[in-house]
């Protein structure tokens, strides 16, 4: 076994004072050997890119046990789960560390539209793909992806999503290879669906559509495979070990093992790799943990800024907050770079306002820049005290000692700003934000949520903060956030609704940039919601890994995991 | 006779202390949080149907004290109910846990116990000696340290180790390797480095409390009458430590040890998360978090009968050395 176990870990004292100063809330590194990424990019196609010889057993900790085997399904769409399963199950179209969705090389040949109306994609499989029993992968797969997330076609089945597949006519295999989707309608993010492909050959040995999907997938270890990898052996809140799939079709894998180890508390990640016990994590980033993890000398450590970001939304239905100036004002005295500086900033000392809700700093679609601040130069988010007074005073409030007195003469009342029970990173948002508009002569009590999407969904709020994790392709999210139908903060524009439907039955990229960034400016004019920060993802490995890599959109740091290897000569 | 009606009225003055229990917690569990929450959260959204589904499968969409009955009924035939984990079924996680936790926490006790016998009579029977000063400051040190604190300390401790012998005697995570090693001489040394920091966490926090107590009840058996008589008339030494003074001051440590049983179980809490041992402090902690109220249950029901029975346990023996308790009425 050529297990990466080389030369033991140069692991100092220093470490070990970290570790434990850390029990006391304290850190210090000493930073040998890391390679950390300057800045808040978004994630690098080429990073650690290198040539990695065959064999070996790489472990990576995941914080969660599979619980429910079919990704698809609702309960079982969890990003821990995505790790253990993208080795496992092809994937037509995947999400790529620098924000773009792409098609996946080793299944198929080609991806594209060939009709615009109706709008028909044709995907290419390639002929040599197949499942680990040797059956080929053909449309009758992409047929059952298809079926089981359509609620026409299977009513009881239980999907994460159904968007984009309820809008499929039909799917269609002429010889088998080539797979036509029709849709009913223009659905502009295509590229967005099957991501994942379940064998329809399994399936149809166990039961009917909902039987197959709700029950099957979700409670049986795949033993079958149309990845890279194999699962050997599950052992249930332990572990999951793969080998090499024979029948693998595209390059690699190179590692003769791969190991999915659990590990529910994420601070242990730091002994456990300093004890070579794992070699790749990808843990939610703490200052603590950072600085750790920075510490292990033969550990790098990559951050690279994510499609999940924080913001501040107001509830344009509550009485006081109706007022466009109001909402204004307070925009525009919330300081973000002082709220980053106390939070994200101390582990992330690049990380800049943002200033889109739709793209983020960097993002292209179809090769069209997608990103444009449309907050910053709108005045909001700079901590502009005496500009909110302004504003306020203008359209004829009043600030006193008492607080603030709306025109006609009645206090404004105190304002309720909700966040997420135990997220200390969204309290210490909701505490900065407060004092910022305590100049203003607004009170806010903070009350915390233990059920956020109840709280957002019912417009439980006054104010608040939380995190929506955009995908590559946003016009189904910015649809389902600020379209009427979906709305949470109340505010309601049919003109904005039509641009959104533009955009999601356009199918020119540069159509669809600009339509979404006039949605977003319409709601930096309007003042409903202020983009804070990007939420980095964090990635550490062992130095003698190649092409590990920080992927930030939903597809994770797996990947591409038939490249991971041991470096040559490492 | 005697004692078998004693352990009886016991254990019916606990049944209605164990129902009042289970439906004060229930409400407490139930009334913490939506254990949807994450699906709710979801962008794209989750379609509401699936939403609907899992309140009916979970059977949210029922008033709480429908839920307890519900619970009540399932549990007195064996069934703890659906997990918020789709396709865990909690008898089975409580079963493979509680395995993975006694393991170490019965080892824990056993060598806690031996020690602190030993450390106790020897401190008594060298009392303000140095010895009984070294292990007077020991006790005291570990006494003062918190678990999660040695823990880490521990594992900085085995990664010096490994590294300075270029073994890999102890491991930081898990009860064992992934994969595990070839043979079975092998797989019993890596059973053994998974277990040994753990379990010396556990030892060295209870050893400390138990070899003080066992101290002071040697010392106060030693300055009895009895014991000075037996001294007098010209016994050895050793038969009068051994026979006239431990039996007599191992009584009352016995008891602590019985009652101090969940306290060890409580402290594996943070010994299993720190060095992620997959047993029952560990499902506690992760079905909180799931907000999974019928884990939540299944695990305080558990650790409840384990209250009761080592409470009953240490009644027991009291009574059965000493006749005075089992008479009381």
């Amino acid at each position: 076994m050529t297990r990466i176990k080389g030369a033991r870990i140069r692991y100092g004292a220093a470490l070990a004072a970290v570790a434990v100063l850390a029990g006391c809330g304290t850190t210090e590194g000493t930073g040998d050997g890391q390679t950390v990424a300057t800045g808040m990019q978004a994630g690098q196609l080429d990073a650690n890119k290198s040539e990695v010889r065959d064999g070996g057993t790489v472990t990576y900790s995941v914080d969660v046990d599979v619980k429910n085997w079919n990704i698809l399904h609702a309960t079982g769409d969890v990003f821990g789960y995505r790790q253990i399963l993208n080795p496992v199950l092809p994937h037509a179209m995947i999400s790529m560390p620098d924000f773009t969705m792409a098609k996946n090389d080793a299944l198929l040949l080609d991806a594209k539209v060939v009709k615009e109306s109706p709008q028909t994609v044709e995907y290419t499989i390639r002929p040599e793909a197949t499942w680990s029993d040797g059956t080929p992968i053909t449309a009758d797969d992409f047929k059952y992806t298809w079926q089981v997330q359509d609620p026409k076609q299977c009513p009881t089945c239980q999907p994460a999503t159904t968007a984009g597949y309820d809008q499929v006519a039909s799917v269609t295999g002429g010889d088998g290879r080539t797979v036509t989707v029709t849709f009913k309608k223009t659905y502009q993010p295509w590229r967005l669906m099957f991501p994942y492909l379940l064998p329809a050959h399994v399936a149809a040995k166990h039961g009917d559509l909902a039987a197959s999907f709700n029950d099957y997938f979700t409670t049986t270890v795949p033993t079958w495979s149309g990845g890279p990898y194999l699962i050997e052996q599950h052992v249930p809140n332990q572990s999951v070990t793969m080998k090499k799939n024979p029948t693998w079709y595209g390059e690699g894998p190179r590692l003769d093992q791969l190991i999915f180890r659990i590990l529910t508390d994420e601070r242990q990640a730091v002994t456990a790799m300093a004890n070579n016990e794992i070699q790749v994590v990808v843990p939610r980033p703490t200052l603590d943990l950072v600085e750790q993890l920075r510490g292990i000398g033969n550990v790098t450590t990559m951050m690279a800024s994510g499609l999940l970001y924080e913001h501040l939304d107001v509830n344009t239905a509550h009485p006081a907050l109706s007022d466009q100036a109001l909402r204004r004002a307070i925009f525009t005295a919330v300081d973000r770079q002082a709220v980053i500086d106390k939070t994200i900033g101390q582990f992330s000392a690049d990380t800049k306002p943002l200033g889109n809700r739709n793209f983020m700093p960097g993002q292209k679609l179809e090769g069209v820049d997608a990103y444009t601040d449309n907050v910053t130069g709108k005045g909001l988010g700079g901590g502009q005290v005496d500009a909110a007074k302004k504003i306020l005073t203008d359209a004829g409030y009043t600030i006193g000692n008492d607080g603030l007195t709306d025109p006609k003469g009645k206090p404004v009342p105190t304002l309720r700003m909700r966040y997420s029970k135990g997220n200390q990173m969204r309290l210490d948002t909701s505490v900065l934000v407060q004092n910022q508009l305590k100049q203003l002569g607004i009170t806010l009590q903070l009350q915390e949520t233990d059920s956020l999407g109840t709280t957002v969904n019912t417009g439980d709020f006054d104010l608040i903060v939380f995190g929506t994790n955009l995908d590559v392709i946003p016009t189904a999210t910015a649809q389902s956030v600020f379209g009427s139908k979906g709305t949470h903060t109340g505010y309601k524009d049919s003109e904005l609704d039509g641009w959104l439907s533009d955009a999601a039955e356009t199918l020119d990229p540069k159509q669809v940039v600009e339509l979404l960034n006039k949605v977003d400016e319409r709601i930096s004019d309007k003042a409903v919601t202020l983009p804070l920060y990007q939420t980095p993802t964090l990635l550490a490995y062992r130095n003698d890994l190649g092409n590990v890599r920080v992927n930030p959109t939903r597809f994770g740091t797996s990947y591409n995991a038939q490249e991971w290897g041991v470096k040559n000569g490492g | 006779m005697e004692i078998l009606g004693f352990a009886l009225r016991r254990l019916l003055v606990a049944v209605p202390v164990l129902l009042v229990s289970t439906f004060l917690i229930f409400l407490t569990v139930a009334g913490s949080g939506d254990p949807l929450t994450e699906l709710r959260e979801r962008q794209p959204p989750v379609p509401p149907e699936t939403i609907t589904a899992e309140e009916v499968r979970l059977g949210l969409d029922q008033p709480v004290l429908e839920r307890y009955g519900d619970w009540l009924t399932g549990v007195v035939r064996g069934d703890f109910g659906p997990s918020v984990n789709r396709n865990a079924s909690i008898a089975v996680e409580i079963g493979t846990r509680l395995g993975v936790t006694m393991r170490f926490v019965l080892v824990a006790m056993l060598v806690a116990a031996v020690l602190a016998i030993l450390v106790g009579v020897v401190s008594a029977v060298r009392q303000y000696s140095w010895l009984d000063y070294l292990f007077t400051s020991a006790g005291f040190l570990f006494l003062a340290m918190p678990s999660f604190w040695l823990a880490i300390l521990l594992k900085q401790g085995g990664i010096q180790f490994n590294r300075a012998t270029g073994t890999e005697t102890f491991y930081m995570i898990g009860d064992r390797s992934v994969p595990p090693p070839p043979t079975f001489l092998a797989q019993l040394a890596d059973v053994a480095g998974h277990m040994i920091l753990p379990t010396v966490t556990l030892v060295l926090i209870h050893f400390a409390v138990w070899s003080r107590f066992q101290r002071s009840s040697m010392l106060e058996v030693l300055n009895s009458d009895y014991v000075r008589l037996a001294t007098a008339k010209g016994l050895p030494r050793r038969t009068v430590l051994r026979k006239y003074a431990l039996r007599t001051a191992l009584t009352p440590l016995i008891t602590v040890i019985a009652l101090d049983f969940t306290a060890v179980f409580a402290g594996a809490v943070i010994t299993e998360t720190v060095f992620q041992w997959r047993g029952m402090g560990d499902y506690l902690l992760s079905s909180i978090n799931a907000r999974d109220v019928n884990a939540v249950m299944a695990w305080l029901l558990v650790a409840a009968l384990a209250v009761m029975v080592f409470n009953l346990v240490a009644d027991i023996l009291y009574a059965a050395l000493d006749p005075r308790i089992r008479h009381v009425r």
